[in-house]
């Protein structure tokens, strides 16, 4: 299955501009000194300014309606890292460390902006509950689907693909769901499949574990560590598509909500 | 202690490197499979691509660039053209030995209160069952998967808050992890773990100083024992006949300071003889009784089969900080014969049972006392190496004294308990050296003299060649028979490090990390 790593769970929102390095972080440190409690922004006009940079920033991996995606579902008013305003402040302005969620460098009004939104999405206080079994789920999951092969929870199973453990913390339900049928839609870059051909014809897909203009390192469907000179090998070719195969013809419809349920469920300690 | 953080998991590749893989190391010269290359601590490559007549035409082939500020002491694993090394604290990467290029990074976060006495070091990794092994200066051993670099299990070893922590390259013997702990300039008790490597379950621990219900305790003035030190803090040997794995032990603490341990302080300084399945004390030789000096006897023991005064003996050794040259039967323990191998002021000489008579007033004062060698020692923890083709010991030598000083010691868990200290002697500014020793008398047959004393280990080869480096950052390459200067390359930083050799796509390569930076040269 297709989804991207991480170590820790990134519930918040994600995409907003380039990380801050150090020197940036220092200096948004100092920015941020004399931060309000509570969020100085939250008129209509706030609300419908923050709704704007929400759709340039956040909206590609949370969706354009907090509804979730790579980025997890922000219309459930509950929030992993911090509730308060000044706590949601310090997630966007920061990002959470060892995710996907980068920090940014957007001025503090533009960021209370953007909590004034977020706050707007929350208000639905959405349940973002799985329709299927995740029991019969589970049984999928090990059984016919076959993901152990692939993908690890809590510590059994493949390294081929994306560790599954909390990515039901991680992902919202729809990009879950799609990740099956569709694995191709989003490939994380640590998991961009290649093809290399070797002068002998021999075919090896895998991995990219890392490349340059002169060598490609792959992890194999094996699960070995491989490596190429790229003027040592017929043909070298990164692949659109995902390693795992769709899931659409399969599963049932049924079986696709087990799973979806299942996944969800994994919520575990890394 | 030592709990175990995270459930195990299954391991791709397994089946790679089983303990049979390193009982025979020997027969592999293309891996580097442990921290000393075989169980004996040989530090030796029976590699000969590269020999005397072409090491001249050695060239730098890739490097890889740790972008660190603490220094790398790390002995990087080979295992089929892949090379494991750690990057200082505690990250491990996986490397194309053909490119250099990287297939994995693992990143061990480390608490921002860790006290290292001597730098957030490490010194490298073991392998077993496609596990990999590594001590944290959190005190903790952690295993990854080799394929993937996946976390699979950590144990906590002991607390790092108290002055713990883990820098040496663990040993993996059957179906264990050996991990020593340091910490000697904090006042921990040392010990030695084996943890069950599929699952990081502590199987035993042997205590370095030895509590109230061991016959060999007592040696310890008061409570003195509880804080002594005895840290265990570089690999050990293993001897797969004998069941018995051999591990040096560290200074008593205070390090300078005696005036509240009075006695022995057993078994601080010493080599200690553990039974692989049980970690029982088969026997102990303390090198340097009640220790002033800082004298950890941390050297890599080297195991070797020789003719020994007409007959063949299975010998351990070691050439000790303290400044003396030792060979023990090590089956026993029997002590057989002492030399000195650098300038040492402190004793008399060593008695017929191997105890040193040391010289009067060559203990530290306020106002300090001149004594050679040195408290870093005449070898410190940077590995010799023995080779069987020429039947020599090569040994990277300090050569240099220091004033010792001391003050007092307040023990307070987590902070530094030395009690003093080794300055450097105006008058003495020190040198290093290479020596080539015959290892059944401690006679020297040559030496190559280096202008600052190293803190980087020798490797040799079935090439007739002795790698070693710098404090300036040279690499260097002798003639293992003459000890000339046949190759060197300026990677001009400080090397803390030991080389070592492997094949890569079936040519010979040599590695090392100076400064902070891994480097690997080979033939074009």
């Amino acid at each position: 299955m297709r989804f991207s790593p991480g170590l820790l769970c990134c519930l918040f929102l994600l995409c907003l501009g380039a990380a801050a390095g150090q020197e940036g972080q220092e200096r948004t440190v100092r920015r941020d000194e004399n931060l309000p409690a509570s969020n100085p922004y939250t008129s209509a006009a706030d609300v419908a300014k923050g709704h704007q940079y929400f759709l340039g920033h956040c909206a590609q991996c949370h969706g354009p309606e907090g509804e979730g995606g790579r980025g997890v579902n922000l219309t459930t008013g509950r929030y992993r890292h911090g509730g308060s305003d000044r706590e949601l402040f310090l997630t966007v302005r920061r990002g959470v460390p060892g995710t996907e969620m980068p920090g940014t460098h957007l001025s503090q009004e533009e960021v209370w902006r953007i909590i004034a939104y977020v706050r707007r999405l929350g208000q639905a206080g959405a349940e973002e509950k799985a329709a299927g079994d995740a029991q019969a789920g589970r049984l999928l999951y090990e059984g016919k689907g076959g993901c152990p092969a692939c993908h690890a929870v809590n510590g059994r199973g493949g390294t081929l693909g994306p560790d599954l453990t909390q990515i039901g913390l991680r992902r919202a339900l729809r990009f879950l769901r799609e990740s099956l049928v569709d694995p191709g839609a989003s490939i994380a870059p640590e998991y961009r499949a290649a093809t290399v051909v070797t002068l002998q014809g021999s075919t090896i897909r895998g991995v990219v574990l890392n490349q340059d203009d002169y060598s490609i390192q792959l992890r194999d469907l094996g699960g070995e560590l491989r490596s190429f000179l790229k003027n040592e090998v017929r043909e070298v070719q990164i692949q659109k598509e995902s390693l795992m195969p769709s899931y659409r013809a399969a599963f049932s419809e049924t079986e696709l909500n087990d799973l979806v349920a299942y996944l969800n469920s994994l919520r575990g300690e890394p | 202690m030592c709990g175990v953080l995270l459930a195990t998991g299954a391991v791709w590749g397994e089946d790679s490197v089983p303990y049979t893989r390193l009982l025979r190391a020997d027969q592999e010269p293309g891996n580097w499979l442990m921290y000393s290359g075989n169980y004996r601590g040989y530090r030796y490559s029976a590699l000969d691509q590269i020999d005397a007549g072409n090491v001249g035409r050695l060239r730098l082939q890739w490097i890889y660039q740790m972008k660190t500020t603490h220094h790398v002491e790390t002995t990087p694993l080979v295992v089929d053209g892949i090379l494991y090394a750690t990057r200082p604290p505690n990250d491990v990467v996986a490397i194309d030995t053909r490119t250099g290029r990287t297939f994995w990074t693992y990143h061990h976060p480390v608490p921002e209160d860790v006290h290292a006495c001597c730098g957030q070091v490490n010194r490298g990794l073991a392998i077993l069952d496609g596990r990999l092994f590594m001590s944290t200066v959190d005190a903790r051993l952690i295993a990854l998967d080799a394929r993937s670099g996946r976390l699979l299990w950590e144990a906590v070893q002991a607390d790092y808050r108290a002055g713990y922590a883990g820098t040496a390259a663990p040993l993996a013997v059957k179906d264990k992890v050996i991990a020593g702990i340091a910490g000697g300039e904090y006042g921990i008790r040392g010990f030695v773990d084996a943890c069950d490597a599929a699952t990081g379950r502590r199987v035993w621990r042997f205590y370095t100083i030895p509590g109230p219900d061991d016959p060999h305790f007592g040696t310890w003035e008061g409570d003195s024992w509880k804080t002594g030190g005895g840290s265990t803090w570089t690999t050990g040997s293993f001897d797969p006949e004998l069941n018995l794995i051999y591990w040096g032990t560290g200074n008593p603490g205070p390090d300078w300071n005696d005036e509240h341990r009075a006695g022995d302080n057993l078994f601080t300084d010493s080599m200690v003889a553990l039974d692989a399945d049980t970690g029982k004390l088969k026997w102990y030789f303390q090198y340097t009784p009640h220790d002033t000096h800082d004298w950890d006897a941390t050297q890599v023991p080297v195991l070797a089969d020789l003719m020994f005064a007409g007959r063949q003996r299975k010998l351990l050794l070691h050439p000790n900080r303290n400044g003396f040259y030792y060979v023990f039967d090590r089956r026993t323990g029997e002590y057989l014969l002492s030399r000195p191998y650098v300038r040492q002021t402190w004793a008399k000489g060593i008695d017929a049972r191997g105890r040193p008579i040391p010289l009067p007033n060559t203990s530290p004062t306020e106002a300090g006392v001149p004594v050679w060698p040195g408290s870093d020692g005449g070898l410190n923890w940077f590995s010799p190496s023995y080779n069987p083709k020429t039947g020599l010991l090569y040994v990277p030598v300090r050569e240099k004294g220091e004033i010792y000083f001391k003050v007092e010691a307040v023990y307070r868990p987590g902070m530094s308990f030395g009690g003093g200290g080794g300055k450097e002697n105006p008058a003495d500014p020190g040198h290093g050296v290479i020596l080539a020793m015959r290892p059944q008398t401690g006679e020297i047959l040559w030496r190559h003299r280096m202008q600052t004393a190293p803190w980087s280990g020798v490797l040799s080869t079935a090439g007739g060649l002795v790698f070693g480096s710098t404090m300036e950052g040279q690499f260097f390459a002798l003639d293992a028979r003459t000890g000339n200067d046949l190759w060197h390359f300026p990677a001009n930083d400080v090397s803390f490090a030991n080389p070592i050799s492997y094949l890569s796509h079936g040519r010979q390569q040599v590695a090392i990390a100076i400064g902070d930076v891994l480097m690997a040269f080979g033939l074009d």
